[in-house]
C-alpha cells in the first residue's frame, strides 16, 4: 500500500521533471531566440506596467469620457456605472437589463420584449471580443481595487486568502446575486412587487456609490428613506460599500469574487473568441500561475488535463501567462491563433533573470 | 395679430383677478376608470399602447381645480395638436360618457402638445379658452441618445393664449419637477410674451399660488413642499406609508361597492403648530393623498400596479392664466366689446426626495461595513497564529 502511495506521488514528479528537461531543450532552439519579432515581443512584455497603464486609460474612458461626449451605449460588459450621470462613456448593462425585465409581462413576453434581446445581443458582441478580460483590463471597479491593493502593498501588510473550504461556500455567491438581478425584475414586471426595489442589484453594487465619487459625485451616499424597498437596499448598498473598501484593502480583487457581471460572464465565456488556454504536458505544476492569481484559481495550477482553462472567478488578468516559467504553457488566443503564451524568455525578462548583453 | 410692444402695454393695464367662471382643462384620466385598466403609465403619464405604439387619449375637463372639475362636451370648438416636429394637425374628437376625448398616436419621441379652443360672446365679452396638455414620449428601450432640442417645450403660434413650461437647468426626459424647485412658465399669445397676465397655480392638495407675468411673459412659482415623510413604528422615515399600495387598494374595493373609503374626509393634512407635521397629521397627509389621487392619479388604476409609492408618488398642479383685451368686435353675429383670453394646463410633480434621505446615516452604515470586515478579518488572522511549540526529536 505504502509503495502504491509512493509511486503516485513520484509518477508526478518525474512527469514534470521530463516536461522540465523536454523544455530546457525546446529553449535553446535557435528559433525561439532568433530575432525580436512582433509575437517575441508581446511575449516578453512587462505585463505588470501594460496593464497599469491600459486599466488607466480604460478607467478614464469610462469614467470621464462622457464630459467629450464619448458614448458606447448602455450595453457595456463592465461596470460603467450609470450613476456617473453625464460623465460615463456608457452604461453597464446590468442597468438597462433590470430595466426591461421589470416591464409589465404581457409587454416583456410580447414582441416588444424583443428589445431585451437586441439590447442582449449588443452585450454579448462586447463581451465576445474580449471575454473576461473586460474584468481584469477594462471594469473600473475592478482598478479601483488593484489600485487600493497598491496601497496596501505600501503599507506593507499582507494580503489574505481563503482556505479551500472558504472558497468553495464563497464563490457562489454571485450566482446568488445574479439570480436576484434577474428574478426580482421580473417580480416586478409580474407586479409581485414594488416598483421601489427596482434596479435591486444596482442598489446594492460598490459601483455606483465608488464611482461617481471620481466626479466630485457624493449624491448616492446615503438611505433612501422613502419606502421599505428603497431603505433596505440603500443600507445595504452603503454596508457593502463598507464591505468594499476594507475588503479590497485586505484581499486582492475581494468584490470580483462575488461580482454577478463576473457569473453572467461565465456563462457565455465559451462563445468568446478570446480563449486562455493550457498545454497540460508542458506544465510542471510548479504552482507559479496559482500563486500570482489575484482570484485563488487553483485549477490554473492544478488541471493539467483540461485545454480551455478559463474558469468562472477568472478576471483574465493573464498575470498567471506571465508568471509561467514554461514554453508555451499557458496561451491566449484569439481566433485560434496564439497572441500571448508563456514563454522562458518572457518570463527571465520579467523575473530580472536576462544575462546582460 | 398683435405687435408683442403693444401687446404687453395692452396686458399690463387690464390685467384681472382669476374670473369665478370655469376653465378648461385636459386630463389623461378617463371618467370611466375602468379604461384605465389597459393603460400602461409612461414618462408621459398613461398611456395605451396599439402595435408597440404609444398612444394617449386626454379628455376634457371643465373647473379650476384638479379635484373637482367636471367632464365636458365641447361646444362647437377644434382641437389641434403639435407633435414633435412641430407639425400641427387636427386628431379626431370622440364623445363618450359625457365627456369629449380626443386619441392620437405618439411615435417619436419628444413633447406633444395638445390644444382645445372654445370661443362664447357671454355679456358682451368674448371668452376665448384655451386647454392645453404637453405629453412626453419617451422610452428606455429605445435608449438615451436623442436629440437635446427635443426636450425643448414646443409652441403653437397661433394659440389665442398658451403657457409654457420652461425647461429646468439641465432637464432631460427624465428629470421630474420636484417640491422646491422654480418652476418657470411663459405666457404668450400668439407666439409674443404677454406681460401681466395672472398666472395661478393650484397643486392637488389645493394649494393655491397666483403671480403675474414680467415684461417678458414669465411667471415664476417655486413648487410647494406639501409631501412629509411618515414615521412609522420603527421610526423610519417613509415618503408613503410602507403598505400603502394595500390601503389604496382596500380603498378601491369600498368604492367600487359604493361605499365612501376609509380615508374619505380627511382632507386637511396641514401642518402643525411649529411647521413641523406631527406623525398623526403626516399620517394623515398621506392619506389624503390616497384620497386624492383617486380623483387624479390614483395608482389603483395605474393597470393595477398600486404598490408604487416612495420616491415614486406624484402630484399633479393645475396651471392656469388669463387676461382681458380690450378688442371690439363680432364673433358669429354676436357683438363683443372685450376679449377674454384663458388658458390651462396641467403638471405632475415630486416629493424633495431630499427630505427622505440621509447622508449621516449611509456614512455610518458605510462604516459600519468597513469596522465590520476589519475587525474580523484581524481578529480571525489573530486565531490562526499558533504559539511556537518547540519539537524535540530523540535521535537516538
Amino acid at each position: 500500500m505504502s509503495v502504491r502511495k509512493n509511486l503516485n506521488r513520484l509518477i508526478p514528479f518525474m512527469a514534470r521533471r521530463a516536461h522540465h528537461e523536454r523544455n530546457q531543450q525546446s529553449a535553446v532552439r535557435p528559433e525561439l531566440v532568433e530575432g525580436l519579432t512582433l509575437k517575441n515581443y508581446i511575449d516578453r512584455i512587462d505585463l505588470r506596467r501594460f496593464r497599469f497603464w491600459f486599466q488607466l486609460s480604460a478607467f478614464v474612458l469610462l469614467v470621464y469620457g462622457g464630459r467629450l461626449a464619448i458614448d458606447l451605449g448602455n450595453s457595456l460588459p463592465t461596470f460603467a456605472c450609470g450613476y456617473n450621470k453625464k460623465a460615463t462613456a456608457g452604461v453597464c448593462y446590468l442597468l438597462p437589463l433590470q430595466h426591461q425585465l421589470a416591464q409589465p409581462w404581457s409587454q416583456l413576453f410580447s414582441l416588444a420584449g424583443l428589445t431585451v434581446l437586441g439590447g442582449f445581443a449588443v452585450f454579448l458582441l462586447w463581451f465576445l471580443v474580449l471575454n473576461k478580460a473586460w474584468c481584469g483590463f477594462i471594469c473600473p471597479l475592478g482598478t479601483i481595487q488593484d489600485w487600493i491593493t497598491g496601497l496596501r502593498k505600501r503599507f506593507g501588510l499582507r494580503y489574505g486568502s481563503y482556505s479551500d473550504e472558504q472558497f468553495g461556500k464563497l464563490t457562489y455567491i454571485k450566482y446568488v446575486l445574479l439570480l436576484v438581478l434577474l428574478f426580482v425584475p421580473l417580480l416586478i414586471g409580474g407586479r409581485l412587487l414594488s416598483h421601489d426595489w427596482g434596479t435591486p442589484y444596482c442598489q446594492l453594487c460598490p459601483a455606483r456609490m465608488i464611482i461617481p465619487l471620481f466626479n466630485g459625485d457624493v449624491s448616492q451616499w446615503l438611505i433612501d428613506f422613502s419606502s421599505t424597498g428603497r431603505m433596505v437596499l440603500t443600507a445595504l448598498g452603503m454596508f457593502i460599500t463598507g464591505l468594499f473598501l476594507m475588503g479590497s484593502f485586505l484581499k486582492k480583487r475581494f468584490f470580483c469574487f462575488f461580482c454577478p457581471m463576473s457569473a453572467f460572464h461565465y456563462i457565455f465565456s465559451k462563445l468568446s473568441l478570446f480563449k486562455l488556454k493550457k498545454e497540460g504536458s508542458k506544465c510542471t505544476v510548479c504552482g507559479d500561475c496559482y500563486r500570482v492569481c489575484d482570484l485563488q484559481i487553483k485549477p490554473i495550477a492544478d488541471d493539467v488535463v483540461k485545454q480551455d482553462i478559463l474558469m468562472d472567478d477568472c478576471i483574465l488578468c493573464l498575470k498567471c501567462v506571465a508568471a509561467c516559467p514554461e514554453q508555451g504553457a499557458l496561451r491566449v488566443d484569439v481566433l485560434g491563433k496564439t497572441v500571448f503564451e508563456s514563454t522562458k524568455d518572457g518570463f527571465a525578462k520579467r523575473m530580472g533573470l536576462e544575462k546582460p548583453k | 395679430m398683435y405687435k408683442p410692444a403693444a401687446m404687453t402695454l395692452l396686458c399690463a393695464a387690464i390685467s384681472i383677478p382669476l374670473s369665478a367662471e370655469a376653465g378648461l382643462w385636459l386630463s389623461d384620466q378617463p371618467p370611466d376608470k375602468s379604461l384605465m385598466r389597459d393603460m400602461k403609465r409612461s414618462h408621459g403619464g398613461y398611456v395605451l399602447i396599439e402595435d408597440d405604439v404609444y398612444v394617449k387619449q386626454l379628455w376634457l375637463r371643465k373647473g379650476d381645480s384638479l379635484t373637482g372639475s367636471a367632464y365636458a362636451e365641447p361646444a362647437g370648438a377644434s382641437f389641434s395638436l403639435l407633435d414633435t416636429r412641430r407639425q400641427l394637425s387636427e386628431p379626431a374628437v370622440g364623445r363618450g360618457n359625457g365627456a369629449a376625448t380626443i386619441r392620437f398616436k405618439m411615435p417619436e419621441e419628444g413633447y406633444y402638445n395638445a390644444y382645445y379652443t372654445e370661443r362664447a360672446v357671454e355679456n358682451g365679452v368674448l371668452n376665448v379658452a384655451t386647454a392645453k396638455a404637453e405629453i412626453l414620449k419617451h422610452n428606455c428601450r429605445l435608449g438615451h441618445n436623442y436629440d437635446r432640442k427635443l426636450v425643448e417645450p414646443g409652441r403653437w403660434q397661433d394659440a389665442p393664449l398658451e403657457i409654457v413650461r420652461l425647461r429646468l437647468p439641465d432637464e432631460d426626459f427624465h428629470t421630474r419637477i420636484r417640491s422646491g424647485n422654480l418652476l418657470k412658465f411663459s405666457v404668450q399669445h400668439q407666439g409674443q410674451p404677454v406681460r401681466g397676465a395672472t398666472v395661478r397655480l393650484e397643486t392637488q392638495k389645493g394649494w393655491i399660488n397666483t403671480a403675474f407675468s414680467d415684461e417678458n411673459g414669465i411667471a415664476s412659482f417655486q413648487v410647494i413642499q406639501d409631501t412629509f415623510p411618515v414615521d412609522d413604528d420603527d421610526g423610519a422615515r417613509f415618503l408613503s406609508k410602507p403598505q400603502a399600495g394595500e390601503q389604496s387598494e382596500k380603498r378601491g374595493d369600498e368604492e367600487k361597492e359604493g361605499r365612501p373609503g376609509k380615508w374619505a374626509g380627511q382632507k386637511d393634512g396641514l401642518q402643525s403648530e411649529g411647521g413641523k407635521p406631527s406623525k398623526w397629521q403626516a399620517k394623515k397627509d398621506g392619506d389624503e393623498h390616497a384620497e386624492h389621487k383617486g380623483d387624479h392619479g390614483e395608482r389603483k388604476e395605474d393597470g393595477g400596479n398600486s404598490r408604487w409609492g416612495g420616491e415614486r408618488r406624484e402630484d399633479h398642479f393645475l396651471v392656469s392664466a388669463e387676461y382681458l383685451s380690450d378688442e371690439a368686435g363680432a364673433w358669429e353675429g354676436q357683438a363683443y366689446r372685450q376679449i377674454h383670453y384663458s388658458t390651462a394646463m396641467t403638471g405632475s410633480y415630486a416629493p424633495n426626495i431630499q427630505v427622505s434621505q440621509s447622508k449621516s446615516l449611509g456614512l455610518i452604515y458605510a462604516s459600519a461595513g468597513m469596522l465590520t470586515l476589519g475587525v474580523g478579518a484581524t481578529v480571525y488572522r489573530r486565531r490562526r497564529i499558533k504559539p511556537f511549540k518547540e519539537v524535540g526529536f530523540d535521535e537516538r
